[in-house]
């Protein structure tokens, strides 16, 4: 991360110690992307750990990672996918074909196909929103302010302080992508064990 | 050449085909109209039965381009019956994969953008490259092969338009007699057979890179991937070939055994190979036991289709076959062509089984069941009813595209078909 860079280089930080699992992240989500039944773009999953009385509910929010080295974007044979300058890798609709090697591809699987488009699609951060000086609708709708949202590049940016306060997990970390959605205080369980509905 | 099966039989039989035809056309047309709503792809399953026919039928067409290329670039004589048969069905699953394909792509009508937006770092992108390449070599090895039967048709056949078509694709002066090119004598048919081979590999194996750079999914994940998608492609291509000529290649009896014993020896033999890489892959797998490369292989054998793996691709696919072609029906062309039949049919629950079980059991970041798909509720993925029906059309359409070639071209040589 070049920190005397002008240009923004935008990141994501959940702080799952403030998560409540309330799914406004979703909703939000789904009403400013309009994003069809049935898919999702932001989800949070919900896992339960701990013997009856002493049981806890832990979440774990997610959205494309934007990676640093997306594997989509490496596979698309059509260059229907990729990362622009500030980060964050988008998808053309009018570009792709519909192949779903990108989805295959992702370790995260965080792209969807549209059901009646039959395109790819994901979530990019709302950077229709990013590029009038808004915040992405699910860190707007987040009542707990667990999701941040800004620049890597600026040193005082809210982000910026956050990471460098505090240890940071990613999802993955070992495949090589450079996932760019950080957590903080992410418990393995949230990652290795099944989805409690 | 003495009918297969009775004349009733054979009625019922293109009756179902032509039915099959039909609904399947039907399905595809609804599929066109409906768009993938039809399919029951998920969000971490995002491919599914079309995917496996298509990379099934490039390996149908990779497997007989290459035995092909032992008659036009080894010269092994003992298979030079089976040449064209080898190169016209190589030409024909080349289409019928890249049908299955067509129909899987979600904007089908965008596929230009292959090559206008083409993506350097996309083994996809590249793969159709070799596509468009091997299509076209195979296309002209093909016309290469044909044309001085084109010629003799084009005075010899029954109606005048057929004598002008033929006349067309025979491309030469009516009164000069051509000469049947071999590998020896037409540099380009020796040419286009050697060009051909890396082709074909770059085909297959290229198909089998597919899967084995996306480092999502661990079962892909190896390099030994696709090594196994040339051999199977071997396998399978060698099989159909077999198949075909037992039953359909017009030649005298006494000829056909040879050639059709040794093709489906040469199957047998790769066939081996072929399980035993797969034995090798899955040991190492299992033996290591990381769950996302491990659990594909423990669904395989034991998941709720365990039955595809043991029935279709090791009983049905493997053990019987090898057991009748190095067994009890060696020498009998029918058993041989039977045996040979089950080999190919097995083959589909070889690709069945690379393309679905590992997107099952992926890491889904906890997708709640509900949230995998629009349509279904299903935990995984089953094809959907108009999936089946829209492949099976398709092979049906295949099928009538055999039946077309063997009429209208020489799957031997115009004179040595008179012997018969």
């Amino acid at each position: 991360m070049e920190s005397d860079s002008k240009k923004p280089r935008w990141g994501f930080l959940i702080d799952l110690r403030r998560c409540i699992g309330c799914h406004s992240c979703t909703v939000a989500c789904k009403a400013e992307n309009e994003v069809p039944l049935g898919v999702f773009r932001c989800w949070v999953k919900t896992v339960e750990v701990g013997r009856y009385p002493r049981v806890r509910r832990m979440f774990l929010p997610q959205l494309c990672n934007n990676c640093e080295n997306p594997p989509c974007v490496a596979v698309c044979p059509v260059e229907a996918t990729w990362k622009r300058e500030d980060g964050i890798v988008v998808v053309d609709p009018h570009k792709c074909i519909g192949c779903r090697y990108c989805m295959a591809s992702c370790p995260y699987g965080v792209r969807y196909l549209h059901p009646t488009m039959n395109i790819v699609e994901k979530c990019h951060w709302c950077v229709h929103r990013v590029e009038r000086g808004l915040r992405p609708a699910c860190v707007e709708a987040c009542p707990a302010g667990a999701r941040i949202f800004g620049d890597l590049n600026d040193p005082d940016s809210g982000i910026s302080r956050m990471l460098s306060l505090n240890p940071i997990q990613g999802l993955k970390p070992d495949l090589g992508t450079g996932p760019q959605t950080f957590y903080i205080g992410m418990d393995n369980r949230l990652v290795e064990e099944e989805e409690t509905s | 050449m003495r009918p297969v099966v009775s004349k009733v039989t054979r009625w019922g039989l293109v009756a179902v085909l032509a039915a099959v035809t039909m609904v399947g056309l039907w399905a595809v047309g609804v599929r066109a109209y409906r768009g993938l709503l039809v399919a029951n792809f998920t969000s971490i399953s995002p491919w599914g039965l079309w995917l496996s026919l298509y990379i099934y039928f490039i390996g149908l067409s990779a497997g007989s381009f290459l035995i092909s290329s032992l008659v036009y670039v080894f010269g092994v004589k003992r298979f030079e019956p089976a040449g064209r048969l080898a190169l016209i069905q190589a030409f024909g699953c080349l289409l019928i994969g890249l049908m299955m394909i067509a129909i899987d792509l979600g904007r089908p009508e965008r596929f230009y953008r292959v090559i206008t937006n083409w993506n350097s770092s996309s083994v996809l992108a590249w793969e159709v490259l070799f596509y468009i390449a091997y299509m076209a070599v195979l296309g002209v090895e093909i016309w290469i092969l044909l044309r001085p039967d084109f010629h003799v048709l084009s005075r010899k056949a029954s109606w005048r338009w057929a004598r002008k078509l033929y006349g067309m694709f025979a491309f030469a002066d009516p009164d000069e007699d051509l000469k049947r090119p071999t590998p020896q004598n037409s540099f380009f048919l020796w040419a286009l057979a050697i060009a051909g081979i890396p082709l074909a590999i770059g085909v297959h194996g290229g198909t089998g890179m597919i899967f084995a750079v996306v480092k999502a999914r661990p079962y892909w994940y190896t390099g030994l991937f696709p090594i196994l998608f040339i051999i199977s492609a071997l396998v399978s291509g060698g099989a159909l070939l077999t198949f075909l000529a037992a039953f359909f290649l017009p030649m005298e009896k006494e000829k056909k055994l040879p050639l059709v014993k040794g093709l489906a020896r040469l199957t047998a033999y790769i066939l081996l190979a072929d399980l035993s890489l797969l034995a090798i892959e899955s040991f190492v797998a299992l033996y290591g036991d990381v769950p996302d490369h491990s659990t594909p292989y423990l669904m395989i054998l034991t998941g709720p289709f365990w039955w595809v793996f043991w029935f279709v691709q090791i009983l049905g696919g493997s053990v019987i076959p090898l057991f009748l072609i190095l067994g009890p029906g060696r020498n009998r062309v029918k058993w041989l062509g039977v045996a040979t039949a089950m080999i190919v049919v097995g083959i589909v629950g070889v690709r069945l089984n690379i393309v679905i079980p590992p997107l099952q059991t992926t890491w889904a970041g906890g997708l709640p069941a509900e949230y995998h798909s629009s349509l279904t509720t299903m935990e995984g993925y089953v094809p959907s009813l108009n999936e089946w029906i829209t492949s099976f059309g398709l092979m049906a359409l295949g099928v009538w595209g055999f039946f077309l070639v063997r009429k209208i071209l020489p799957l031997r040589p115009v004179d040595l078909e008179k012997e018969t």
